[in-house]
């Protein structure tokens, strides 16, 4: 017999196992409870969360501020080679701000193996979901054009809007939009990446980005 | 020297160890405050959140085979391809097959506990297979020669000054006692690792029956770049790791974090569906996923022990147990340590040269306290103890020691007759014996607790 059915029929020749059903999570309170969660409460929590986990936080209200404070990013690195997925999102932001899309490149055009990375100082992605209350963002293949560009380059910058705001992450996981779509590969991003397995002392950026900055767009 | 043996003289040495004593409080004690903290942060009711965990792991054990199909249908759907192992070696043999068809050289691997299960950087290296560990805690011990001491934290036992010295034999660094200098220092040195190697190979702390999906939880982003750069990813996964729905994930994953480590969730859940999709840019090619039972089965096939497989290896009853605290967890000389693993190692490794670690336990229950699944862990190590002594496991003069023992204690009148030669034997042995010795042998009170019961005589 070959492995495979050898493990299954070890498996399912138990006969003292009962058929529990389903245990659901909604039936009990678990979670601390958060009522309120308007639109500017939700915004409130996320930035909590977010900046205590040493994220950058950028609330703006137009894609020309939204265009400056990439701008200021930018400027904050040492190199001059900067990767972007280009997300409708970004391409009004660099339609607004035309001297931005001169600074980077777009994923899409290049066939790069994961060597050419090492030049690039910055990855500008998409985000599907945000989640308030653990101050995360959830992406996934399709929005951030593949698996490398959000990991390899050491500063992530997302571009997300308010509308992409959900309170947990049960309401990103349980969307329907979710599962769907071709994607191979999705994250939940918490902060930038972080050690502290040497005398349990937090240091940022053990081998993902050392920066993880977040422009949140509210028209 | 047989485990047992073994197991006593580390023990004692251990025990015995000031300044291992203190590098693990002061691990476990910032641990502890975190742990606490968090948990009042994020739950309003931590036991319901338990067992609801529970629950959801009871269902995954009624119908495992079941959703073992359903995860690898899905997910073979999507391209990726999945392997069954019924043991170490089988797995071995699948991941050799792999590395000689892509004639890869160098592989790189995140930190996974079944493929210390394998032994597999053993095996790689006496294949001559270049193989990075990425996690800086795995990092560590590999440059170390040993093992992982915690299943959680593998390099818990040491302090930054063993880092620095052993970061300047092996990577060639300047001294440092900086965390975030050697942290660099440890990127730097495995960046080209991660971006030139053939094949990347990790664990799996999920598998999710109704998505076909693997779920891997870290912080450093190590795990991440192993399955974003290589064009092959392995993954080993144990059977029980599976959860019926991803939903579940916004239970397990706090639940897994704030147990493992104090945080409210890791620094990356990666969700992995398969190798690189027609559409996307980059990720790898080829994706398997192997799913081992080595043993597994056998503990699912006993109604006692079944719910131990609820475990999802966050490492809460290592750091809650005292004797792990004491003898450190190198002294268990396992893939898993402390009181989980002296319940499952005497399973997957044999009751005859396990079952003395079920025997390093006061019963004190702080495992089954903390564990998040609800494990009723210390009563699981007492079965253990009482299966070892049914299929006679235990060493020849433990055994003789038992029988002897209940065949004196049950009868008042071989006690009485005992007595009083215990009396005069005593003081006679007491010169033969070390200090240590002498300490623990009790004096003995005038009249045994039956007289004085008999003529109803105060102890006063
Ligand atoms: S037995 Fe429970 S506490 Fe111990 S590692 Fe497993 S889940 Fe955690």
């Amino acid at each position: 017999m070959n492995p495979r059915d050898s493990i299954l029929k070890k498996l399912s020749s138990i006969n003292s196992l009962q058929k529990t059903p389903a245990a659901r999570t909604q039936d009990r309170q678990i979670y601390q409870d958060y009522p309120e969660e308007t639109k500017d409460e939700l915004i409130a929590r996320f930035k909590k969360q977010f900046l205590a986990l040493a994220g950058e936080f950028f609330p703006v209200s137009s894609y020309e501020k939204a265009g400056a404070h990439i701008f200021e990013l930018l400027k904050s690195v040492d190199s001059t080679k900067h990767l972007v997925e280009l997300n409708p999102l970004c391409q009004k932001i660099f339609s607004a701000c035309p001297e931005l899309e001169a600074k980077f490149e777009n994923i899409e055009n290049k066939t790069l193996a994961a060597t050419d990375f090492a030049d690039y100082a910055t990855g500008l992605t998409g985000a599907d979901f945000l989640v308030a209350r653990t101050g995360s963002i959830v992406l996934r293949t399709n929005s951030a054009g593949g698996r490398r560009l959000s990991v390899l380059p050491p500063l992530h910058i997302v571009v997300a809007t308010v509308a992409q705001l959900v309170p947990s992450l049960d309401a990103a996981l349980q969307n329907r939009g979710f599962r769907e779509g071709d994607w191979s590969y999705g994250t939940i991003i918490t902060g930038p990446s972080r050690t502290s397995d040497i005398e349990k002392i937090l240091v940022l950026g053990a081998h993902g980005p050392k920066r993880l900055a977040l422009i949140l767009l509210d028209e | 020297m047989n485990t047992y043996a073994k197991f006593m003289r580390e023990a004692k040495s251990m025990a015995g160890n000031e300044i291992h004593r203190a590098k693990i409080k002061k691990a476990i004690t910032s641990y502890e405050i975190q742990v606490d903290g968090m948990k009042k942060q994020q739950f309003q009711d931590w036991n319901a959140a338990r067992e609801v965990a529970a629950g959801i792991k009871n269902e995954v054990l009624a119908n495992l085979p079941e959703m073992l199909q359903e995860f690898e249908e899905k997910l073979t759907s999507r391209g990726a391809t999945v392997l069954w192992a019924e043991n170490a070696e089988q797995a071995r043999h699948y991941i050799e097959e792999i590395i000689s068809r892509h004639n890869a050289r160098k592989v790189v691997k995140s930190k996974s506990m079944t493929t210390e299960e394998i032994e597999l950087n053993e095996y790689l290296e006496s294949r001559g297979i270049e193989n990075w560990e990425s996690d800086l805690g795995e990092l560590i011990v590999q440059l170390a020669d040993e093992k992982p001491y915690h299943i959680v934290t593998p390099a818990m036992h040491k302090s930054k000054q063993e880092i620095a010295r052993l970061f300047v034999e092996k990577l060639g660094i300047e001294y440092t006692e900086n965390a975030e200098e050697l942290t660099m220092a440890a990127r730097a040195h495995l960046r080209r690792a991660f971006v030139t190697a053939d094949i990347g190979i990790t664990g799996a702390n999920f598998i999710i029956a109704e998505e076909g999906a693997i779920v891997m939880t870290e912080n450093e982003g190590n795990g991440r770049l192993g399955m974003a750069c290589p064009k092959v990813h392995i993954a080993i996964a144990g059977i029980e790791k599976m959860l019926p729905r991803l939903a579940d994930l916004s239970l397990f994953l706090p639940l897994l974090t704030t147990s493992g480590t104090g945080q409210q969730l890791t620094g990356y859940n990666s969700i992995v569906r398969g190798p690189k999709s027609a559409a996307e840019p980059d990720g790898p090619e080829e994706m398997i996923v192997i799913l081992l039972d080595n043993g597994r089965s056998n503990i699912y096939a006993q109604d006692h022990f079944r719910e131990v497989l609820r475990c999802i290896r966050c490492g809460a009853c290592l750091n809650a147990c005292p004797v792990f605290r004491s003898v450190g967890g190198h002294t268990y000389a396992t893939t898993y340590q402390g009181p989980v693993g002296s319940i499952i190692t005497p399973q997957l490794r044999g009751m005859a040269a396990w079952q003395h670690l079920a025997h390093a336990c006061s019963l004190c229950g702080a495992c089954t306290e903390v564990c998040p699944v609800g494990i009723d862990l210390h009563p699981l190590l007492l079965e253990t103890r009482w299966q070892a002594d049914k299929e006679h496991a235990a060493s020849k003069k433990w055994q003789f020691a038992i029988k002897m023992w209940s065949k004196i204690i049950p009868s008042r009148k071989v006690i009485d007759t005992f007595r009083p030669l215990m009396k005069i034997f005593l003081p006679l042995a007491k010169p033969f014996l070390s200090a240590n010795q002498k300490k623990r042998i009790p004096t003995m009170a005038k009249k045994s607790f039956a007289q004085m019961w008999e003529n109803n005589e105060s102890t006063r």
